[in-house]
Formats: structure tokens, C-alpha cells, sequence
């Protein structure tokens, strides 16, 4: 027996093990849901070790030491140690320094690709022309069905968030009356958008199933190969 | 009563008493020195001193440093006063014979006097002892009748007398002279004016008849035939002697009183012999007890008189020329005593009687023994006080004060004679004063007698007076609690305490029907909260669950029956999408002598999607001879990533390291994604099995890697993502690239990234090449790429359409049924209401 097919057959009985959740809770789904826990924390450790800490860390020091190096090492070692005393909680407040620097960069990064790669670039493309261009090779009538749909979703989800009211006589409150109809659209688009997202995660998830369940009938057929 | 000294602390007690009534020590004290001597501590005896008033001119004992009459400093710096000796001092010839007997008499007492060594002797301290007796009698010998006198008060037994000469009065006394001698005798000047009148041993000095006040005419200090007295009333009487006038005036003396008793009083006529030397028949003077009030002892001194037989008479008594008399009577008819002196024969009469006598005679009678060498005290009081028939006051002391003439008392009854009894004693005097009728009665239990109140303090005693005070009926009953139904009991609801409710402006609760039902139903939802629901029978745990059983049995026929029973019920696409298209023609289009990028960011669990996009479009790379460079921003990622280069390298011959590496795991997220698009040889150092590749000269020196320091130097960027997240973060980091990025994404991801592909169409060269979404993705895209087909691929295929097909008839069925659940219930409800 191979490796190759002990891996086949023991992920198919995993699989057969978490699937047994079928019948509620049982010492199969545990047994394969805490192998499944263990071993990825395992293997994500033996990752950060091998892959990170060891040779942006020690082995980075027997290389070529240059000023810029070493000052770029002794930071990192520095961090690095601060980061540590998280693990001791009388001195855990010294790793708020190394954590607030992550935390800081990480953020201003985000929110620097978030306005240039996502607001930006979003907000020009509901700029559209109801105008069909004629360089695209696109029907212009899907052309313009198409920036009609895009334009009425935008301003129409837009809508759908407009948390501005009116008191009505009986004491409810409602949209105003201009921005009620296109809420109405919206809302319509939010569901749209919303089915979409589940059907694609419904998808997904038959993939994943019909993949295992492929994945058991070839080591069911290799073992009776 | 003779008065003597504590011998422990000095104060004045009666003689008949054994313990001093201020320090309850023993008077009777046999090794105590003698009255009047003070015992040093060389064990000699200091005899007392008398100080002269250098202001009015008085005596007064050295002892004290105020004179007792003016209140002036006795002992100042300026005083040149020397202490006169005292009358204890003198020669014993000097002293009058009584004196010296009476002194005698002290020195043989059996309980000599010892006065505190811290004080000085008082001024009328007993100083017999130590001086001679008195020549009539041997020295130490007291008279039977001063024996007598002594010793029944101490309670001690009478000693042997002579039968012969004890008085009869005397003898019922049991006042006979015991062994003991509890007191001495005080001499004459020292005794107190109140207590004078008293003792019987003092010289009344006659008072004026006409002055003599009705008080003192009353008590028989004073003989009724008496010559008025010659001498004005003494100034220095002490008036304070008959401060404590309680008597009415007692008859005076009669004819029945002795002799020598009426001579001692100062009257002319002596009382004729066989009287008895002492007549208590008189009323003492106020200051004293009468007869009711007085002891049982001096009662029966009274009572127990009996006349004394001439014959029976002692020798010193027949001297004293006391004639016999008959009984005398007692109690309230007794009459009031007289002291007016006896005349006993001269030969037989004691030295100290016939002084006595003398000296309550008129001046002109009174012919002191020893004038010349008497003493200077005794010659004041002989020219200040008044004779015995002058004076109705008795012998006063030289030390008393002198309080002047006093305004006539404003009593009816008790009217003294002008200038005779001082307003003050009047005052005192109560309008009404009762003798206690019942005599003393023993207290039950003792031996002793219950003792009677003298008339003098009985008559200080306040005045009942008779109020009505209704008895306290307590007739509340108690009603509540349980003591209810009893009397006499604490009430357990004080009247007091209790608030009562106010009777006016009852305030009432004004409520609508709505709130009363409101308030009914609040009620009824509070009972019914108490009232305890049976418990619904649990349904069994193993019980499993068909809805549940019913799905997975559908799906799972959806998933194998296509396959198995209907093969190619679900044909593989033919047409690509536009964006999947766009991404064939991108990698169709890269050059292979440049590496491309590609980022393996899904995990294991959506390798069954991802893997086939992997497959798809990685494939094609491989097969182009792209050189791939393998990295991933999660940690599973790179073992998925080098599980499908393996794969696909194999099929393709690619050389590790020269086609094909794997950089392992990418750290940081974001910032990783932007330091590696900056400087990409900065982040790695070694692949993903940590190969460092020295002998090659480093990682960023093998073939595939040596051309590649930033993103630019990439050919493309093909993102593979499960995650929505993950696929932004490639496109926002590395924003303004020229390298266009390929996006191979899952189906439910799709949508999510869309709208970056989308917006970078209108631009000319999009970055966002290619959009490759879902399984149907990379059939589409395998479809135009051409790739065969394979079984497994074809079943999972046909596994893949029966089970989104069945999910999709699920969802919609499920969906209606619910629809149609829920307008039936609304119908239902409608109906029902």
C-alpha cells in the first residue's frame, strides 16, 4: 500500500467521520474534527518556523552584515522580543509596543489599498456612459442595459441606506417620499446581490461535497482494486 | 452626761457609749494617756494650753487656729500670744477641791484618755489625770455615784458598791461603777452650756425670776422659790445651748426636790437633807430629752429613783444634807428637774459640791475658795454670768459665744423673757410638739430597743402632710397578642405610639375601566405565572431528525445518480464567458522566459473548487512552459501550492528550480503582499521546504528566480482565492502594477470581485486581465483551452451538475412550501378570527 493511497483512504474516512454529523454530534465527528484542529495548528507552526521565523531571524544573521542589514535585524529582534512578553501577563504590556507598530502599519496600509484599489476605482466605475461605445465589441443594447441596470443599482442600493425620515400621523416613520420608490428598487438589488452571493456559496459547497465524496469512491475503488 | 473624748481621733462622745459614734473605735482604751493630756512621742504627757483672743480677748484651746467666738486668727505672726497653760497645768493645790477631785477621780480611772498625738488636747479634755486627788477623797477613788453613772452606758456590769450607800434612784440604774472606767469626767469649764443643765454636775447659775424665760422655767433647771437673780443675764450665755427648746416650760421645782439640788441651781433655800444629791425629777432643760424621749436608762435613772433612806445614804451623800423624798414621778409628770444645790453639812459635803454650790449662790454668797489663785477663767464667768437667781439660763461656758441681746421670740407659747430666749430658739421652737405616746417597743429579731426620737428632733421633723392620692386603678384589659383577656399588664399597643389613620381626606384611588382591566389582566398573568405547567414529554434523544435525513438523502441522489445512472446529463460548456476568455488570452500571451506569480491563497478545504480553477489555468501555464513561482498568504496555502505544482509539473516535465519553485509562505497579509511587490528577494530567503540554495548562490540566484527582484519583473499574477479578502488584498496592494493579474476565484467569491474586473474595462490596459469564477470557470476555461477531458473529471463533472441542480430544486421547493405553509396559516388565522 502506498503512501499515496493511505492518504487517499484515511482522508476518505475522515470525511465519512465529519459527514457522520448527519446524526447529530458523535464521537466520530469529534475524533476527526479535533484531528483536523491538531493537525493544522501543527503544521501551521512547523510553517511559521521553517519558513519565517528561522531564516528571516537566524539565518539572516550569518549572512552579509551590512549597516542597513543590521539595523534591519536588530529591529526585527527587537520587536520580536517585546512581542514575547505577551506570553507573561505581569510583563505583557511590554508587547504592546511591537503590537501597536503591526497594528498601525497594517491599517494604514489597508486603508491606503482600500481607497486606491477599492473607492476609488469603484465610485469611477458607476460613472458609465448610457451611451454605447462603439470600440467595445459589445451590443450596444446590452450596452446600454447594462449601464441602465448599473446605474439604477448603484443609486438604488445607495437608497436603500438612507436612514433619513419622516414621522408619519400614526406615529411610524418612513422614508421620504423621493427616496422611498428607489429604496423599494434597492432593496430589490440587495436581495439580488444577496441570492447571488448564497447560491455561489451553495455552489461551492456542492463542489466541495461532490469532491469528497469523489475523493471517497476512488479510495473505495482503489481499495478494492 | 459626762462627755469624753475618743481617745483615736479626739471627738466628743457620751459616756455611756463603749465605740466612738465618729470612728467606731474603742473609747475604753486602758493604755491611751489621760483626759486632757496629749501623749508625745517622748512618752511624755503635754497637758492642753489655752489661747487668749487677741481680738476678743477669749479663751480657746491652742489647738485652734480661729478663735471659736470671732472667727480671729489665733496663731498669726504678729500674735504674741502665748498659750495660758490651762487649768490642767496648774498646781494641784491650786485647783478647787471638786476639781481636784473630780481630777483624782479621772487619774484612777481604769480608762485613761489618750487624745491623738496629731491633735492637741481640746479645751475640755479630762486632764485629771496625773494631779491629785481631791482631799476629801483618795486619790484615783471615783464616787460611787459617778462610778454609777459611767458604767451601765457602756454596757458594762455594774462593779461592787457599797449596798449602803447607793441611792436607791440610783441602784435600779444598774449605773454602778464596773471595773472599767469608760470615760472621764469633763471639767466644769469645758462642759458645753447645753450640756450643763444636763449633768447635773454643772452650777446653774440662778436666773432672775422675773427674766427667767417660760422655757427654761419649765425644765427645773432653776429653783422655783429661788431670789430672782442678781447678776444681769449673762451676755455670753450661749443661747444656742437651748437651741433646741422642745419642752413646754415644766413646773418648777417643787418642794419635793432636793435640797442640794436646789442649791446647786443657785437658790438660797437648800434642799433639805436626804434629798437625793441628783434629782432627775425636773425636766431637763430643753436642749435635752424629756423623760419620754429620753433612753430607758435615764428613764429608769428616773423612774428607779427612789428617795434614799438617810440610813441608806453613803456617808458623802448624808453629807450633802439631802433629806429623804418620796418618789419622784416620771414621765410627764415628772417635774422638772432642779439643780439647785444641796446643803450638805460641811464636814460631809465633797469638796466639789460645796464648790459647786458656791458658785450658783449670788455673788455676794459665793465666796470662792481660793479667790486669789483661781483661775482667771473662773473669775470671768463668775462676774459675767448672772447669779444663780438672776440668771435663768445655767452655767454657761467660758468658751461660749456671746451672742447679745436677742429679740423676743415670736412664739405664743413658748414666750421667753425679755431679753431670755433668743428669737432664733423661738423659731425653732414648733407651734405643736408631740411626745411619742408609745414608748420604745424592742424590734422584733433583737435584743435591742427600738430607739425613740427626742422631743427636740421630733420636733424637727417635717410636717406630713395628708394627701388624697387616688389609688391607681389599672382596669385596661389587653386585647391583643397573648396576654389578652388580663389586667394589670404593659398594654402591647401603646396608644401613644400608634399613628391612626385620619379619619378626613381618605384618599381614593381614581382608576378607568381600561386600567382596572389592565390591571386584571396584569393579575391574572401573575397568577397564572404561578401556576406551574406540566412538563411536555421529552422526545428521545436518538430520534433522528427527517427533515435532515430527507435533504441529505436527495442531495446525495442528486450527486450519484447523474454520474452513475445518467452519464452526460449534464454536458460540459462549450462557450467561455467573456472574462474567462480574457484570461485564456492572457496566459495564452505571456511570454515564457518570464516567471509568473502565482498566489495559491486558499486552503485544503477548497481545494475540491479551487483545485479545478488550479488545474484550469495553472495547467495552461504549465503546459505554455511558463515558469511558475508558487507563493501563498496562508499558512496551508503553500503545502496546497506545492501539492499542485507537483501535480502539474509532472505531467508537464518541469524542473524544479528552473521552472518552477515554490517560495513557501508569504507573512504579513497586506503588508506582506505590498513588501513582496516592492522588493520580493527582501521577503524570501528560502523556499518552502527552506532550501536556501547556497551552493547556487542563494534563493534569488536559481534560474527561475534570477531575473525577478520586484512584481514588475513577473509576467503575470494569477490569484488564486477562496476568500473575498484575500483577492482584494492582491489588487489593492499592488495597485499601479503594470503586471496584469489573472483572478481564479470561487463561485461564491465571484461576485464579490467582479466589480474590480469589471472597472478596469474601460481602461486600456486593464491590470485585472482575466476573471476566472467557479467550477463553471474552469470548465469554460478548459473548454477553450482545449484540455482533454478525463473520466474522473467528466464524473465529477456530472457529480457537480446533479448536485447544484438538486440544491437548486431544493432551495425552490423549499422555498414555495414554506411560502405556501405560511398563507395557509394566515388563512387559518383569518378564519379563526
Amino acid at each position: 500500500m502506498s503512501a499515496e493511497l493511505v492518504g487517499v483512504v484515511v482522508g476518505a474516512l475522515l470525511s465519512l467521520m465529519v459527514l457522520s454529523y448527519l446524526i447529530g454530534d458523535n464521537p466520530l465527528y469529534r475524533v476527526a474534527v479535533h484531528t483536523f484542529v491538531g493537525v493544522t495548528a501543527g503544521y501551521v507552526m512547523v510553517v511559521a518556523a521553517v519558513n519565517v521565523i528561522y531564516p528571516q531571524l537566524f539565518l539572516a544573521l550569518l549572512g552579509t552584515l551590512t549597516p542597513e542589514r543590521l539595523l534591519l535585524l536588530g529591529i526585527s529582534w527587537l520587536l520580536t522580543v517585546l512581542f514575547a512578553f505577551k506570553l507573561f501577563n505581569p510583563q505583557s504590556a511590554v508587547g504592546r509596543l511591537p503590537l501597536a507598530y503591526l497594528v498601525g502599519l497594517g491599517a494604514a496600509v489597508a486603508v491606503g489599498g482600500a481607497l486606491t484599489g477599492t473607492l476609488v476605482p469603484q465610485v469611477g466605475a458607476t460613472f458609465v456612459s448610457l451611451l454605447p461605445d462603439p470600440a467595445l465589441a459589445v451590443d450596444p443594447l446590452e450596452q446600454l442595459v447594462s449601464a441602465a441596470v448599473l446605474l439604477a443599482g448603484t443609486v438604488c442600493t445607495l437608497a436603500v441606506f438612507w436612514y433619513g425620515g419622516r414621522t408619519l400621523p400614526n406615529g411610524k416613520v418612513a422614508r421620504p417620499l423621493l427616496v422611498a420608490p428607489f429604496a423599494r428598487l434597492g432593496e430589490v438589488f440587495v436581495g439580488l446581490a444577496l441570492g447571488v452571493l448564497y447560491a455561489g456559496v451553495v455552489a461551492g459547497s456542492v463542489a466541495y461535497l461532490a469532491e469528497r465524496l469523489n475523493a471517497i469512491l476512488t479510495a473505495v475503488e482503489q481499495l478494492l482494486q | 452626761m459626762a462627755v469624753i473624748r475618743c481617745p483615736h481621733c479626739g471627738k466628743p462622745n457620751p459616756d455611756f457609749v463603749e465605740t466612738c459614734q465618729y470612728c467606731e473605735q474603742p473609747i475604753k482604751d486602758t493604755e491611751s494617756p489621760a483626759a486632757g493630756e496629749a501623749a508625745l512621742s517622748d512618752g511624755t504627757i503635754r497637758k492642753s494650753l489655752i489661747l487668749r483672743c487677741p481680738n476678743c480677748g477669749k479663751p480657746n484651746p491652742d489647738f485652734l487656729n480661729q478663735c471659736q467666738f470671732c472667727d480671729t486668727p489665733l496663731k498669726s505672726a504678729g500674735a504674741a500670744q502665748t498659750p495660758q497653760p490651762g487649768p490642767e497645768s496648774e498646781p494641784a493645790a491650786d485647783l478647787p477641791d471638786w476639781l481636784r477631785a473630780l481630777r483624782g477621780e479621772a487619774a484612777a480611772s481604769d480608762a485613761p484618755f489618750t487624745p491623738p498625738a496629731s491633735e492637741a488636747t481640746h479645751d475640755w479634755e479630762w486632764t485629771g489625770a496625773g494631779e491629785a486627788a481631791p482631799a476629801g477623797e483618795p486619790a484615783g477613788e471615783i464616787p460611787d455615784w459617778l462610778k454609777g453613772a459611767t458604767g451601765p452606758f457602756t454596757g458594762g456590769e455594774p462593779g461592787p458598791a457599797p449596798a449602803g450607800e447607793v441611792p436607791d434612784w440610783l441602784k435600779g440604774t444598774g449605773a454602778l461603777a464596773s471595773t472599767e472606767q469608760p470615760s472621764e469626767p469633763v471639767s466644769d469649764q469645758e462642759i458645753p452650756d447645753w450640756l450643763k443643765g444636763a449633768t447635773g454636775a454643772l452650777t446653774p447659775e440662778p436666773a432672775p425670776a422675773g427674766e427667767v424665760p417660760d422655757w427654761l422655767k419649765g425644765t427645773g433647771a432653776l429653783p422655783v422659790e429661788s431670789a430672782p437673780p442678781s447678776g444681769a443675764p449673762d451676755k455670753g450665755a450661749p443661747g444656742a445651748s437651748t437651741a433646741f427648746v422642745e419642752e413646754p416650760a415644766e413646773p418648777a421645782l417643787g418642794a419635793e426636790t432636793p435640797d442640794w439640788l436646789r442649791d446647786l441651781s443657785g437658790g438660797e433655800a437648800a434642799p433639805p437633807v436626804g434629798q437625793p444629791a441628783l434629782s432627775m425629777e425636773a425636766p431637763l432643760p430643753a436642749i435635752l430629752p424629756g423623760p419620754e424621749d429620753e433612753p430607758d436608762f435615764l428613764n429608769n435613772l428616773r423612774g428607779a429613783a427612789t428617795p434614799v433612806v438617810e440610813e441608806e445614804q453613803p456617808d458623802w451623800l448624808k453629807s450633802l444634807g439631802l433629806s429623804e423624798t418620796p418618789v419622784p414621778p416620771t414621765g410627764s409628770d415628772a417635774p422638772a428637774l432642779d439643780f439647785s444645790a444641796p446643803a450638805p453639812s460641811a464636814e460631809e459635803e465633797p469638796d466639789w459640791m460645796r464648790t459647786l454650790r458656791d458658785e450658783a449662790a449670788p455673788p455676794a454668797e459665793a465666796a470662792p475658795a481660793e479667790s486669789e489663785a483661781e483661775p482667771d477663767w473662773l473669775t470671768a464667768l463668775r462676774a459675767d454670768t448672772p447669779t444663780a437667781a438672776e440668771s435663768a439660763l445655767p452655767g454657761t461656758s467660758p468658751f461660749a459665744l456671746d451672742l447679745g441681746d436677742l429679740p423676743p421670740s415670736a412664739e405664743p407659747e413658748a414666750a421667753p423673757a425679755p431679753g431670755g430666749e433668743p428669737d432664733w430658739l423661738a423659731a425653732l421652737r414648733p407651734a405643736a410638739m408631740s411626745r411619742p405616746e408609745t414608748p420604745a417597743t424592742p424590734v422584733e429579731g433583737l435584743e435591742l430597743a427600738q430607739g425613740e426620737l427626742p422631743s427636740w428632733l421630733a420636733a424637727m421633723r417635717p410636717v406630713e402632710v395628708e394627701r388624697m392620692i387616688e389609688p391607681e386603678a389599672d382596669d385596661y384589659e389587653e386585647k391583643v397578642g397573648i396576654l389578652s383577656g388580663m389586667r394589670g399588664v404593659l398594654r402591647a399597643e401603646p396608644s401613644v405610639v400608634l399613628p391612626g389613620k385620619s379619619a378626613v381626606n381618605v384618599h381614593t384611588l381614581l382608576y378607568t375601566e381600561a386600567q382596572a382591566s389592565q390591571a386584571e389582566a396584569l393579575a391574572a398573568m401573575l397568577l397564572g405565572d404561578k401556576a406551574t405547567a406540566p412538563a411536555g414529554r421529552r422526545k428521545a434523544r436518538l430520534a433522528v431528525p427527517w427533515e435532515r435525513w430527507l435533504v441529505t438523502v436527495v442531495i446525495l441522489f442528486g450527486l450519484l445518480a447523474p454520474p452513475l445512472l445518467l452519464p452526460s446529463l449534464f454536458p460540459r460548456p462549450t462557450r467561455a464567458a467573456p472574462e474567462t476568455l480574457a484570461a485564456f488570452e492572457v496566459v495564452e500571451g505571456l511570454p515564457v522566459d518570464r516567471p509568473v506569480l502565482v498566489a495559491f491563497d486558499y486552503e485544503p478545504a477548497h481545494a475540491g473548487e479551487l483545485g479545478l480553477l488550479a488545474d484550469a489555468v495553472v495547467g495552461h501555464l504549465a503546459r505554455r512552459g511558463v515558469p511558475l513561482v508558487a507563493v501563498s498568504t496562508s499558512l496551508t496555502g503553500a503545502g496546497v501550492a506545492q501539492e499542485a505544482l507537483d501535480r502539474l509539473t509532472a505531467q508537464n516535465a518541469y524542473s524544479e528550480t528552473v521552472s518552477v519553485i515554490n517560495l513557501g509562505y508569504l507573512p504579513g497579509g497586506p503588508i506582506g503582499i505590498l513588501q513582496f511587490s516592492l522588493d520580493a528577494r527582501a521577503s524570501f530567503a528560502a523556499d518552502f521546504r527552506g532550501a536556501r540554495y547556497e551552493d547556487r548562490g542563494g534563493l534569488w540566484q536559481l534560474p527561475v528566480l534570477r531575473a525577478v527582484s520586484t512584481l514588475d519583473d513577473f509576467g503575470a499574477v494569477v490569484v488564486l482565492s477562496a476568500t473575498a479578502e484575500g483577492a482584494r488584498a492582491w489588487i489593492e496592494q499592488t495597485q499601479g502594477r503594470p503586471t496584469p493579474m489573472l483572478l481564479a476565484v470561487g463561485a461564491g467569491v465571484a461576485p464579490l470581485v467582479r466589480p474590480y474586473y469589471e472597472a478596469e474595462q474601460s481602461a486600456a490596459q486593464p491590470r485585472l486581465a482575466g476573471f476566472v469564477g467557479g467550477v463553471m470557470g474552469a470548465a469554460q476555461y478548459e473548454a477553450r483551452a482545449g484540455s482533454p477531458v478525463s473520466p474522473s473529471a467528466d464524473f465529477f463533472w456530472q457529480m457537480l451538475g446533479g448536485g447544484l441542480w438538486t440544491s437548486a430544486l431544493l432551495l425552490l421547493f423549499g422555498n414555495l412550501a414554506h411560502g405556501a405553509l405560511q398563507a395557509l396559516r394566515r388563512s387559518r388565522t383569518k378564519r379563526k378570527a
